[in-house]
C-alpha cells in the first residue's frame, strides 16, 4: 500500500525527471527502513511541489490551452489523455494538500492498526537466550540431494510486453531491425538511417503522427493537439530522448544525433537498449514489472 | 569558454555534501543519502527527492556526470554518478572559501575574548 502510493507520486513529477529518476527514487524507498518512509513522502510531496513550480527549465513547456476550446476528445486513444499535462498551480497547492493530508492519514491509521513491522529473528552466529538449541550430535549425515529449480526467466515478462509495445511504436519498429526486441550497438548507430525512413513527407523531422500517434488533427483544436504531442513525445521514453529539446517534434539535427541521444537510456551501459530501458514507467508499473 | 568554478560559489549546503561525498568515488543515490547522513553526524538526512533535484541541477551544470556502475550491478536500477572535472574546481574553491571564513571567524572570537587586567 504504502509503496502504491509512493509510486503514484513518483508518477506525479513532470515526465523527464520521472524518467530519469523514477526508478531511482523507487530503489531508494525499497531499501529505506520502515520508520523512513514517512520522511521519503514528505521528501517526495516537497518534491513535487519544486520540480512543478520551479524547475520549468527541466520539463517541456507546455502549450497554454485556449479557453473556449472544447474538452471534448473524440477519436483520441484514452492513454493519450489520462495524465494532464501542467496543471494549473492553485490545483498543485490543493493537490499537494490533498496529498500529504491523506498520507497522514495513511500512515495514523496504519501505526493505530498496528501496521508498524516487528523485527523477527531469521538467524544469528552467536546464541542467545531464548532460541532453541541445536543437538548436533542428533544430525546424521546425509547425501546432498537437494534438488534446485529454476524459476521462469525474469525478463521473459518483459519480453511478453515488449512485443506488442514494440509493434505499437515504428520508430521502435525502424529501429529494430533485427525484431528481437532489443536495440543493438549496430541498431543504436544505425539510427539515423532508420529514422529518416519514417520521414513520409520528407521534410527532413519526424511529428507525433510520423512517430505512431494515431490522431486526425483536423478533430481536435490547435491548442489541444499541442499538448497531446508533448504528451506523446514525452511518455515514451525512447521518443523522450530522441526528441532532444522536448518541442515535440524530431528535428534534423536531433535525427543526425539519434545515436548519441538513444545512448542516454542505457541505464546499465552494456551498449544494448533492452526492454526494461524502452517501455514507459507507468506501463512497467502497471504490468507489475516495477 | 571554460567556465569559472567561482561562477558556482557559494556552495548551498545540499550541494556542497553532495560533492563531498562524491569527492572520493562514483556513488549511487542511496550511496549519497548514506553519506552524507555520515558525514553531519546524522543531522543532515536528504530524501530521494532533494537529492535527484539536486544531481539533475548538478549534471546540468556539468558539476557531476554519470559513469558505467561496477558489472555485479549491470541489471539494477541504481545509477553511478561522480565529480566531474569542473565538479572539483568547484568543490576546492568552495572549501578554500569555507577555510577563509572558518579563519577569520576564529580571528573575530579571539579578538571578542575578555583579557586580563
Amino acid at each position: 500500500m504504502l509503496r502504491w502510493l509512493y509510486i503514484q507520486l513518483i508518477w506525479l513529477h513532470p515526465g523527464p525527471f520521472r524518467w530519469r529518476f523514477g526508478d531511482e527514487m523507487l530503489d531508494d524507498f525499497d531499501r529505506s527502513a520502515l520508520r523512513a518512509r514517512p520522511r521519503y513522502f514528505a521528501d517526495a510531496v516537497g518534491s513535487l511541489a519544486r520540480q512543478w513550480l520551479l524547475r520549468p527549465e527541466f520539463r517541456p513547456e507546455s502549450m497554454p490551452v485556449a479557453a473556449d476550446a472544447p474538452l471534448e476528445t473524440w477519436g483520441v486513444p484514452l492513454f493519450q489523455t489520462i495524465e494532464t499535462y501542467k496543471p494549473h498551480p492553485a490545483a498543485l497547492v490543493q493537490g499537494g494538500l490533498l496529498a500529504i493530508l491523506s498520507i497522514s492519514l495513511a500512515v495514523v491509521l496504519i501505526a493505530k492498526a498496528g501496521g508498524v513491522a516487528r523485527p523477527f529473528l531469521i538467524g544469528t552466529h552467536f546464541s542467545r537466550p531464548g532460541l532453541l538449541p541445536v543437538d548436533r550430535n542428533s544430525m546424521t549425515a546425509s547425501d546432498l540431494n537437494t534438488t534446485v529449480k529454476l524459476g521462469p526467466d525474469p525478463f521473459e515478462a518483459w519480453l511478453k510486453l515488449a512485443r506488442p509495445y514494440f509493434a505499437s511504436m515504428p520508430v521502435l519498429r525502424a529501429l529494430d531491425a533485427d525484431r528481437d526486441w532489443t536495440l543493438s550497438p549496430q541498431e543504436i548507430a544505425n539510427a539515423p538511417a532508420a529514422l529518416r525512413k519514417l520521414d513520409l513527407n520528407s521534410d527532413g523531422k519526424l511529428t507525433p503522427e510520423e512517430c505512431g500517434l494515431h490522431l486526425d488533427p483536423n478533430s481536435v483544436p490547435p491548442a489541444l493537439l499541442a499538448q497531446l504531442h508533448e504528451h506523446f513525445m514525452s511518455y515514451h521514453p525512447v521518443l523522450a530522448a530522441l526528441d532532444a529539446d522536448h518541442d515535440g517534434q524530431i528535428s534534423a539535427w536531433e535525427i543526425e544525433h539519434a545515436a548519441a541521444s538513444l545512448k542516454t537510456l542505457d541505464r546499465n551501459h552494456d551498449g544494448y537498449l533492452s526492454a526494461d530501458e524502452l517501455i514507459p514507467f507507468e506501463m512497467a508499473v502497471y504490468a507489475g514489472l516495477r | 569558454m571554460k567556465p569559472d568554478p567561482d561562477d558556482y560559489l557559494p556552495l548551498a549546503p545540499a550541494t556542497l555534501h553532495i560533492l563531498l561525498s562524491l569527492a572520493v568515488e562514483p556513488m549511487h543515490g542511496y550511496g549519497i543519502m548514506q553519506e552524507v547522513l555520515r558525514q553531519s553526524d546524522g543531522r543532515y538526512n536528504l530524501g530521494p527527492g532533494t537529492l535527484y533535484d539536486n544531481l539533475q541541477r548538478l549534471m546540468k551544470q556539468r558539476l557531476v556526470e554519470e559513469v558505467a556502475g561496477p558489472a555485479a550491478e549491470a541489471n539494477s536500477r541504481r545509477r553511478y554518478y561522480r565529480l566531474s572535472q569542473l565538479g572539483r574546481g568547484v568543490l576546492s574553491r568552495e572549501i578554500a572559501r569555507l577555510e577563509d571564513v572558518v579563519h577569520e571567524g576564529r580571528a573575530r572570537l579571539r579578538a571578542l575574548k575578555p583579557r586580563r587586567a
